[in-house]
């Protein structure tokens, strides 16, 4: 019976896992893990736990209030709570730097899929041009994933631009704002869609009725919080599933450095630190699938790499998704009340066609609801009490689109290990070519403002942001999935070229990034990897 | 250092500019931790007199305030005003008026909306012709020491 020594248990390490074990064999996972609070009151909505929590100030804010967002030139808008603190913490061996590239890393139980705003598109063929398997080949994987982790959506104009041919649960209930937006957007779609603009209902991984231990959204408003229900979908409950298959043995606290290498170049385990003691630790298996997330996967690569050979390659085609931040208003809601029992993220999603699938744009529209008013409030040009006034009449009134351009592999965005005398190798990321899509990501900006005017919804220009790169949270591309033989590349099976029976499960054997929210195709590629295993 | 009388004058002044009636106690405890916190980073003698004028009266605050959103937007005066507000609307006893609306349909909404603009113009020429002078003043001393 096969081990599958699989490292990481973001989403796409816990679909594969879960993949093999349904099928009886072994798998040890090996984690830094840090693990996510259990959520007070499970029943109380945003409000109510303010009011019944015994130190809500602790809570929300931090015990030194360390969490509050203060004014700063760029600060964004809105901050993680204290309880998301897990999601982000580096472990200590971790050691990057970046010129170009501002990237998010998670070591928690689940990664950086903990923090999901859940939504779920599936890829379609254009999508997937540049990728050495094709949509039949993926589509019973969506399957898999969508009867998994529950996703929520409709039939609309979405759909030529992501496919639905997973099974879909009854959507959430719109909140007003959203509901306005796509009401509209029906009774003036020929005007929209001369712009190229076509929007409908998000796609989201939240459920609408229970599954297992997970309860179906009663809109407590609390999802940015993590969903005390378990409604909004996170990779940490699909691991506390794996733990009930005696195939399954989970390793936390580990800083996978490299993957053991035997003589004849097959992978036969993974060589780490306890992240507290440092003790060095080795693991067996049979198969060592990398999983780690993008950047933490190119790193396991680089210091095998190193440690076999002698050196490092430089791997190119570092990507991640071009990410604009949109505020707009919807001037019909001033003076209207704020829906705050509601999915707190986007209900309404919108697509854009490109002249070529890299000039695609995907979208995602979000009403504000419940929220952290200070750094809103603080961000207003106004003192503070004027603020206040103008924020409690417009607040129902106020969104903000985020939409993501495609990426594509370039040989000059790069991922290299550099070692220094005396200190452990680190990460190096280098994105020399950030403005080559800026005269597209422009356009863009016109034709959504165009767009969401049409809605009768205002962007004011100043409020746009172009995100710096790495906000998208999506990255891949150093290890890329490939039918040509190539040095740095995996089959479109997922294993390395140049090794035996090493796998790479998760973003970093993309060959492109599409425009959409990648995280439902991250987990179906996993599965897909893991059914082909042999 | 402000001793604590003077702290807590300061944190319910400040809440009551921000509109909390009464101040809870954690609220103004918490409110003087934080800050405490953050005394190190560097502001001048103007983000002194700015603070001074300002925790003298919920008024001098409003003044204080629209002179600093333009002309110290990220000083002193505005990080302890977003403090507070960030305490006041996560405490269980004040945080019911940060987190709603106020519905009162789109006619009263939109007049409502051009009085605060009104008075908020009115209140920075005020704070512009009290707080400028003291701006040019104070801003050829040299920073104050940590």
């Amino acid at each position: 019976m096969a081990r599958h020594l699989v490292i990481g248990s973001g989403a796409s390490g816990v679909h594969y896992a879960l993949t093999v074990l349904q099928r009886g064999e072994e798998v040890t996972l090996l984690d830094v893990g840090f693990e996510r609070p259990v959520a007070p009151l499970p029943d109380a909505t945003y409000p109510q736990l303010k009011e019944q929590l015994d130190d809500p100030l602790t809570h929300f804010l931090g015990p030194r209030a360390e969490y509050v967002v203060y004014p700063a030139p760029g600060s964004k808008p809105y901050g993680f709570p204290p309880n998301k603190e897990y999601v982000f913490r580096r472990a200590a061996p971790w050691s990057l730097r970046q010129q170009g590239f501002d990237p998010l890393v998670s070591f928690a139980r689940g990664g950086l899929a903990e923090a999901w705003t859940g939504g779920s598109y599936e890829l379609d063929d254009r999508d997937l041009a540049a990728f050495p398997f094709t949509l039949g080949d993926l589509q019973p994987h969506y399957a898999t994933v969508a009867k998994r982790v529950g996703i929520t959506g409709e039939r609309d104009d979405l759909e030529r631009f992501s496919p639905m041919s997973a099974p879909y649960d009854t959507p959430l209930p719109l909140d007003p704002h959203s509901a306005h937006l796509l009401a509209l957007y029906h009774k003036r779609r020929r005007r929209v869609n001369a712009l190229g603009v076509y929007f409908g209902r998000s796609r989201v991984a939240v459920l609408t009725r229970p599954q297992g231990e997970r309860q179906s959204c009663t809109a407590l408003g609390r999802c940015l919080m993590g969903c005390p229900r378990e409604s909004l979908y996170a990779p940490s409950y699909t691991l506390r599933e794996l733990h009930e298959f005696p195939g399954f043995t989970y390793v936390p606290s580990v800083f996978v450095d490299r993957v053991l290498v035997d003589g004849n170049g097959a992978a036969i385990g993974a060589f780490g630190r306890h992240v507290r003691t440092g003790e060095e630790l080795r693991f067996s298996g049979d198969r060592v699938v990398l999983a780690a997330g993008a950047l933490a996967t190119t790193r396991i690569y680089l210091a095998t790499m190193l440690h076999e050979q002698g050196t490092a390659p430089e791997l190119s085609g570092l990507m991640d998704n071009r990410h604009v931040s949109m505020p707009f208003v919807t001037p019909v809601f001033v003076g209207r009340d704020v829906a705050l029992a509601s999915y707190q993220f986007h209900h309404v999603a919108l697509g854009m066609r490109g002249a070529s699938p890299a000039g695609d744009v995907h979208g995602q529209l979000t009403a504000l609801k419940a929220a952290q008013i200070h750094p809103i409030v603080s961000s207003l040009p106004f003192d503070f009490h004027t603020s206040l006034q103008v924020f409690r009449r417009v607040r129902a009134a106020l969104g903000v689109a985020n939409f993501w351009l495609a990426d594509t592999r370039r040989t000059r965005n790069v991922a290299r290990l550099v070692s220094e005398h005396g200190v452990p190798p680190h990460l190096q990321l280098h994105y020399a070519d950030d403005d080559v899509d800026l005269e597209h990501t422009r356009a863009a900006i016109t034709t959504i403002r165009r767009a969401l005017r049409a809605l009768d919804a205002f962007a004011p220009k100043s409020q746009t942001t172009i995100l710096p790169r790495g906000s998208s949270v999506h990255y891949g591309g150093t290890l890329p999935m490939t039918r040509e033989e190539a040095p740095h590349t995996c089959r479109p099976d997922g294993s390395v070229r140049g090794f035996e029976r090493l796998l790479v499960a998760d973003g970093a054997a993309f060959a492109a990034l599409p425009a959409k929210n990648l995280t439902f195709t991250l987990m179906a590629n996993a599965v897909r990897i893991a059914s082909a295993v042999t | 250092m402000p001793n604590d009388a003077s702290w807590h004058t300061e944190a319910a002044t400040f809440g009551a500019y921000l509109g909390a009636r009464e101040l809870p106690a954690e609220v103004a405890e918490r409110y003087q931790m934080a800050v405490q916190d953050w005394r190190s980073v560097g502001f001048d003698r103007f983000d002194d007199w700015l603070l001074h004028f300002a925790a003298g009266h919920r008024f001098q605050t409003s003044l204080a305030d629209a002179y600093s959103r333009l002309a110290r937007p990220y000083g002193d005066l505005r990080r302890r005003l977003t403090l507070m507000l960030a305490l006041l609307e996560n405490h269980g006893t004040t945080h019911a008026p940060y987190d709603r609306a106020e519905p009162s349909g789109a006619a009263r909404a939109w007049l409502a909306l051009a009085l605060s603009a009104a008075g908020w113009g009115l209140r920075t020429l005020l704070a512009t012709a009290i707080c400028m002078p003291a701006h040019v003043l104070l801003s050829r001393g040299r920073p104050r020491r940590a």
